[in-house]
């Protein structure tokens, strides 16, 4: 989206086309006709298109140093997560508490912390399995096509027609307590994009040479979905479930806002904010505070996934 | 060789230059030119030469991005760096393009008429209503049939070949002193290419206009071009009379070009493809631009770049061999390359 | 045309029924309207025993769910519990004109804004404002809904007004007593709903606007000798309409999304604050009321936005 590439004509004649991921099969054809000097890969290639993106290196660093955080931050902490001491109550930030307290008198920075630490866990989990279902329902609809291509995109089309933040209403609250429940719910909702990314992208494959060939010599669908078309997909899949993992933050934490969502005593940020949303006249910290680290995990999620998109597909990259 | 009075455009020294992140790319580097009145010049290279990039400088079409040098008069107008309102009035009216993919060259969203109308409008010489009846007789100029009803439509309604044609109509509408076509066949069927040529042809007749053809298919030059400028790494490498290069290629790029193409009258005979492929823009060889590919090379030819001198009068040739080649062995003087011309 | 959109009408019945099975199915199983008369000492079984009968609690949830099929098929959208045992079309349609309220002017809003942001960015690339949109975009895009909307709070309702005294909006509920106090109570849910959608909304028309830009009938376009001004006018933005006629679509369903959460941060009495509290009092009915209204929604301006694609452009055809 923001390269810094002055997008010429030129700079664009002068880019490597983008090739099909190299199979073990090339990999051997290279070996057979002695090519001495190996090509840089392209792995390392996205790498280094990646690496120039300074947006992303700054999301790589946001992001971790938050995960770091989160996972280190209680631990220094001299406070439990759920000790509360109602003397401490309703403080506001200061050196003892720098996040202050809550009605409780529970320390808000360790509160945070652990939120963080469940908010990214819901996510990561989320992203997962939504990427796997998009995986298996995309690639199986574009690979058979027919009717199991049919009944994917009438499922996909019904989900599109109502705001998945309905469905996730409904059963949301009776998951609220086992957070991998909720990850899967959330799930559930969340797989069409990379379904259809996937579908379209076997489409292209299916029809190619190297496809072509490994049908000819006799390989089955489930060889040549894991071991030629997979490969190729890694790319897309990488971005996807970068992006589901912001996605995903956002779907949680409104779920917890509107008291659906994660149920105490899971603590995660979107909860946090639920909780003291109804102090906000009088301690907007702590609706602030859980919301900023919030947006700063999306924030830096999204800088990694563009360059992740660009790095993947650079002709992509080059049209925005 | 022409009487100045005849000279329409006199290009000099002009340059292109690509800001990119990787430093300046020199896409044209130099260039000169002259075209009569009426003329038909060909520009021959393979892609990546500069020969498009040089004719979209001319007209100032190019992306912000290109640095534009040198000089380029049209009659007393001096092209570089004209100021947006005087380039409007010669973009179209003075000058026109043909560019290469009729498919998308034309709007999809307006009827064919109606993008013909807009370029006489454009100019303020016509109403919109003489503007269309225009468009009409136009059409039917370039041999479009049922011209009346073909207006209306829609440019995906137009075959490949009705489009090119249509576009040539567009091109006309101003009456124009000067026509660029950019590869106006490479996009279409080998049999509606020679009808396009000769549509081409036929509207120069009449019109009188000059042509610069801009082409890799030295095929489509015989038969369409007085004469030819042979561009390689964004210089002139050769030009000439048609019959001076095709007969007595003296550049080896020329020669080069000459035997990659099939002929009718040696059927049988090898392709002879040149070896490797042109340089990139951002990484020119020090010495002459061809070397790496050249045949013929020399030391000298890795080190420096060859210099335009003059063979003859009207021939000049850019190479450290010029005219220390040996000849050619009969074939390339035999007959005309190509089949446009011995119809 | 006319055949085609009856056509597309009558598939999306399938994907109507689909959708509010799925719904009802879900509903059923998490929700009981009997849960809270159980927790009532003073309910005795006859109460119980009515809205059993009022729900057909006694039978499998695949026969009721076709028993609300026959209903909503005569119009009859059932009862709302919660709400007095009143008829749903009682409060739905007041609720659906409030949500009406908020999401009309945000999607003119949030049309206007987004293409003149998009256009501006892509003309200009590389200036100062493509950067400027693009950061707000970026943050845009970071940003849950509910917490810009409590920002937007924090800032307009408190510390402004703790500043300087002036307090400029309505931070929550629906104020409909004037045009003005309506312009003062809809301002931040507005803002709020479309930030978001419109971060996505002007990424787009700039990337279809850039993608436009060397286009090749726009340079033939210059090649004719045509004024920059009609160059941008007649061939750049006319095209970049088709594509934008596609994410509007999209935009008009997204914001009803949007609107569940937006009317909760500001206790906007619209349908998102109705179906959440339904689902909390297991108001069944209400649940699917706001459910079909929202499909059906979205299933006629998907319809709009290929009607109006037929329109924009020459090539597609309907048949």
């Amino acid at each position: 989206m923001t390269d810094t590439t002055e997008g010429t004509e030129l700079a664009a004649a002068t880019l490597p086309l983008r090739a099909p991921a190299v199979s073990p099969a090339t990999d051997a054809l290279n070996a057979q006709e002695g090519l001495t000097e190996k090509p840089e890969s392209l792995g390392r290639q996205a790498w280094n298109r990646f690496r120039r993106h300074k947006l992303a290196i700054i999301g790589v660093g946001l992001l971790f140093s938050l995960a770091f955080a989160f996972l280190v931050g209680p631990v220094f902490s001299p406070y439990e997560v759920g000790e509360t001491n109602v003397l401490d109550n309703n403080q506001g930030p200061s050196l003892a508490h720098p996040f202050g307290t809550d009605p409780l008198g529970r320390d808000y920075f360790v509160r945070a912390m652990v939120g963080g630490r469940f908010s990214l866990l819901i996510a990561l989990v989320t992203a997962i399995c939504a990427t796997a279902i998009g995986l298996v329902f995309g690639s199986l609809a574009g690979y058979f096509g027919g009717v199991f291509d049919i009944a994917v995109g009438f499922v996909i089309n019904a989900l599109l027609t109502i705001p998945g933040l309905l469905i996730l209403i409904i059963y949301g609250r009776e998951v609220g307590n086992n957070l991998f429940l909720l990850a899967i719910v959330i799930a559930v909702i969340s797989w069409v994009r990379a379904a259809r990314l996937v579908r379209a992208q076997v489409l292209q494959l299916k029809e190619s040479e190297f496809v072509l060939a490994a049908r000819a010599a006799g390989a089955g669908p489930v060889r040549i979905i894991t071991r030629h078309l997979l490969p190729n997909l890694y790319g897309t899949l990488l971005v996807e479930i970068t992006l589901l993992v912001g996605a995903a933050i956002i779907l949680e934490s409104t779920l917890s806002f509107l008291g659906l969502g994660a149920q105490a005593p899971l603590t995660t940020l979107g909860n946090l904010v639920a909780d003291n949303a109804g102090a906000i006249d009088t301690r907007p910290s702590r609706v602030l505070i859980p919301g900023a680290i919030i947006t700063l995990i999306i924030l830096s999620i999204n800088f990694i996934g563009d360059a992740l998109r660009d790095a993947v597909d650079p002709k992509a990259a080059d049209e925005s | 060789m022409n009487s100045s009075d005849d000279l329409l455009l006199k290009v000099d020294d002009l340059s292109v230059a690509f800001k990119t992140k990787k430093g300046m790319a020199e896409a044209v580097r130099g260039i000169s030119l002259e075209v009569s009145r009426g003329e038909s010049l060909a520009v021959v290279g393979e892609s990546g030469s500069g020969k498009s990039v040089s004719m979209l400088a001319l007209l100032n079409l190019l992306p912000a991005s290109a640095r534009i040098q040198g000089s380029a008069l049209l009659g007393d107008t001096q092209l570089v760096g004209l100021d947006a309102k005087s380039m409007r009035s010669i973009r179209g009216r003075r000058i026109a393009m043909i560019f290469q993919d009729p498919m998308t060259a034309f709007n999809p969203v307006y009827t064919v008429g109606r993008q013909i109308s807009e370029t006489i409008e454009a100019h303020g010489t016509a109403s919109s209503s003489e503007a269309m009846r225009r468009a009409i007789d136009l059409l039917e100029l370039v041999g479009v049939p049922e011209p009346a009803q073909r207006v209306r439509q829609y440019p995906h309604e137009f075959s490949g070949g009705m489009r090119q044609r249509a576009m040539i109509a567009m091109a006309i509408a101003n009456s124009p002193d000067l026509l660029i076509a950019d590869e106006p066949t490479t996009a279409l069927d080998v049999t509606i290419q020679a009808q396009v040529l000769d549509v081409l042809k036929d509207i120069r007749a009449e019109t009188g206009a000059a042509m610069i053809l801009i082409t890799h298919d030295l095929g489509v030059v015989a038969g369409s071009a007085d004469r030819v400028q042979v561009m390689y790494g964004g210089r002139v490498f050769e030009r000439g009379t048609v019959d001076d290069v095709f007969h007595r290629p003296e550049n080896p790029y020329t020669r080069g070009l000459l035997a990659s193409m099939p002929r009718l009258d040696s059927i049988g005979g090898r392709l002879e493809p040149i070896p490797g492929t042109p340089p990139s823009v951002l990484n020119m060889p020090v010495g002459c631009a061809f070397s790496p590919r050249c045949t013929y090379r020399v030391d000298r030819c890795l080190q420096e770049p060859a210099q335009l001198q003059s063979l003859r009068l009207g021939h000049d040739n850019r190479c450290h061999l010029s005219g220390q080649l040996p000849d050619l062995v009969g074939s390339a003087a035999s007959s005309d390359p190509g089949g446009h011309n011995d119809r | 045309m006319f055949a085609y959109a009856v056509r597309r009408l009558l598939t999306a019945i399938p994907t109507l029924l689909f959708i509010t099975f799925v719904v009802f199915i879900a509903a059923s199983q998490v929700t009981d309207p009997r849960d809270r008369l159980r927790g009532n000492a003073n309910i005795d079984q006859s109460a119980y025993d009515r809205i059993t009968e009022l729900y057909d609690l006694d039978r499998a949830p695949v026969e009721r769910y076709a028993l609300w099929v026959a209903d909503v098929a005569q119009g009859d959208l059932g009862v709302a519990l919660s709400h007095g045992e009143v008829p749903v079309s009682e409060v739905f349609w007041d609720r659906l004109g409030n949500t009406m309220l908020l999401t009309g002017p945000a999607f003119i809003l949030l049309t206007i804004i987004g293409a003149v942001a998009g256009v501006y960015s892509a003309l200009r690339q590389y200036s100062f404002g493509d950067y400027f949109t693009t950061t707000i975009a970026y943050f845009g895009l970071a940003m849950p809904t509910f917490f810009f909307g409590l920002l937007l709070q924090v800032v307009f309702a408190i510390w402004l007004p703790n500043l300087t005294g002036f307090k400029p909006f309505w931070s929550s509920g629906m104020h409909l007593d004037s045009f003005g106090q309506y312009l003062s109570s809809v301002t931040l849910p507005v803002a709020t709903l479309i930030l978001i959608l419109l971060a996505a909304d002007s990424r787009f028309i700039r990337a279809s606007v850039l993608d436009l830009k060397s286009a090749d009938y726009v340079r033939t376009a210059r090649a004719k000798g045509l004024s920059e001004r009609n160059v941008v006018r007649r061939h750049i933005f006319r095209n970049a309409l088709i594509p934008a006629v596609t994410i509007w679509s999209i935009n008009a369903g997204l914001l009803f999304g949007g609107a569940l959460i937006t009317e909760t941060v500001f206790s906007w009495p619209g349908l998102g604050r109705l179906i959440i509290d339904a689902m909390f009092a297991a108001d069944l009915d209400v649940v699917m009321a706001v459910t079909v209204s929202i499909a059906v929604i979205v299933v006629l301006m998907n319809l709009l936005a290929d009607l109006l694609y037929g329109l924009l452009d020459p090539r597609v055809r309907y048949d």
